[in-house]
């Protein structure tokens, strides 16, 4: 005797009910329709005859409402401090040997150039302006069209969420050397303090500046690399051609 | 079936232990599986296995494989090297933890 199996028909359903049950994402969809097929598939080993309404109805009481918000939050989250875990190792990368040498070059480097302005106002006001135009440039321009996925299929995939709120993460640490030297014209404008001229804060907003350098290259570049290079490891057939 | 509660607080060690043996499986597969290593006696709630599984999954102690199975995906579970490392530590947990509970609630009675 052949195995009763879910029609394509039965399987659209399991995914309109979950959808209904406000699970949006096809990536979690997916898990629960194969939860559902297995658990109802399971119910007609031993009794062929029961329709899929009622070994579906007997299957989805199951759940309550509550566990659908709580499977897309605990998803949601587990994403997040997966990806979050992957920038962290990607910036320690760059304090132990031998990165440690290209940060402290940066470092250096940023420094000197900090030695080339003599007028303070001019000086915060290039670095703020460059900032803002390089972090609008590829947050806005760079970023969309290098992580675009075309699809398919018209589905949503939480994902391809952490690429698109990764865009706003990225344009955030972007400018953060501008947001350092906006906070300490602001805070010194009324005092003959300048920090180019002490060696010591110099270091300091230079160190700040390159690590948010190694912060902007992480969120901006290396980790939507991963989101888009494991989107594309578990669901290459969605990927237009 | 016995209560759930004392379970719940080794969900991930069971789920760990159970793919470090079995290898690869699906989320209702485990389900079974510790339905009938346990005789019944414990169900894992589906509100607690896929959090679980996903937090699993983030933390680099499992892996994920998407395929297609008739007409529908499906993912499968394997453990990673870390997730060997993590069953490792938390079985001498758990064996430290059983006998301090069979100390604790049967404590042998001394002869003077």
């Amino acid at each position: 005797m052949t195995e009763r199996k879910l029609s394509p028909e039965e399987i659209e359903y399991l995914f309109a009910f979950v959808e209904q049950r406000d699970v949006k994402y096809y990536d979690v969809q997916m898990e629960l329709v194969d939860h559902f097929a297995s658990a109802i598939e399971k119910r007609w080993e031993t009794d062929t005859k029961l329709s899929f309404e009622e070994a579906f109805s007997n299957e989805q009481r199951r759940f309550s409402r509550y566990d659908y918000s709580e499977i897309i939050e605990e998803k949601e989250e587990a994403l997040r401090k997966k990806y979050r875990k992957i920038e962290h190792r990607y910036i320690i990368d760059f304090f132990s040997w031998p990165k440690i040498v290209a940060t402290s070059f940066v470092t250096l480097l940023i420094y000197q150039v900090f030695s080339l302005f003599i007028n303070y106002f001019r000086f915060v006001n290039s670095v703020v302006l460059a900032d803002f135009l390089i972090v609008a440039f590829f947050s806005y321009l760079v970023y969309p069209k290098k992580y675009k996925v075309d699809l398919n299929v018209k589905k949503e995939f939480l994902l391809l969420q952490q690429l698109k709120s990764g865009q706003h993460y990225f344009a955030s640490a972007g400018r953060f050397p501008a947001t350092i030297l906006m906070c300490l014209f602001f805070f010194t404008k009324d005092s003959e303090f300048t920090f180019i001229d002490h060696p010591a804060f110099k270091v300091i907003v230079a160190f700040l500046i390159s690590l948010s350098v190694i912060f902007f290259f992480a969120t901006g570049f290396y980790v939507p690399k991963r989101v888009k290079a494991d989107f594309i490891r578990e669901f290459p057939q969605f990927i237009k051609s | 079936m016995a209560t759930n509660q004392l379970y719940k607080g080794s969900l991930s060690t069971i789920i760990l232990k159970l793919l470090g043996e079995k290898g690869r499986m699906y989320g209702y597969q485990i389900t079974q599986e510790v339905k009938a290593i346990s005789s019944g006696e414990y169900v894992i709630t589906e509100g607690a296995l896929y959090p679980m599984l996903h937090k699993l999954e983030a933390q680099g102690l499992l892996t994920v494989e998407i395929e297609m199975t008739g007409n529908r995906m499906r993912k499968y579970y394997s453990i990673t090297k870390n997730g060997k490392k993590e069953v490792a530590n938390l079985m001498t947990e758990m064996e430290s933890y059983i006998r301090n509970m069979q100390s604790l609630l049967n404590p042998k009675i001394e002869l003077a």
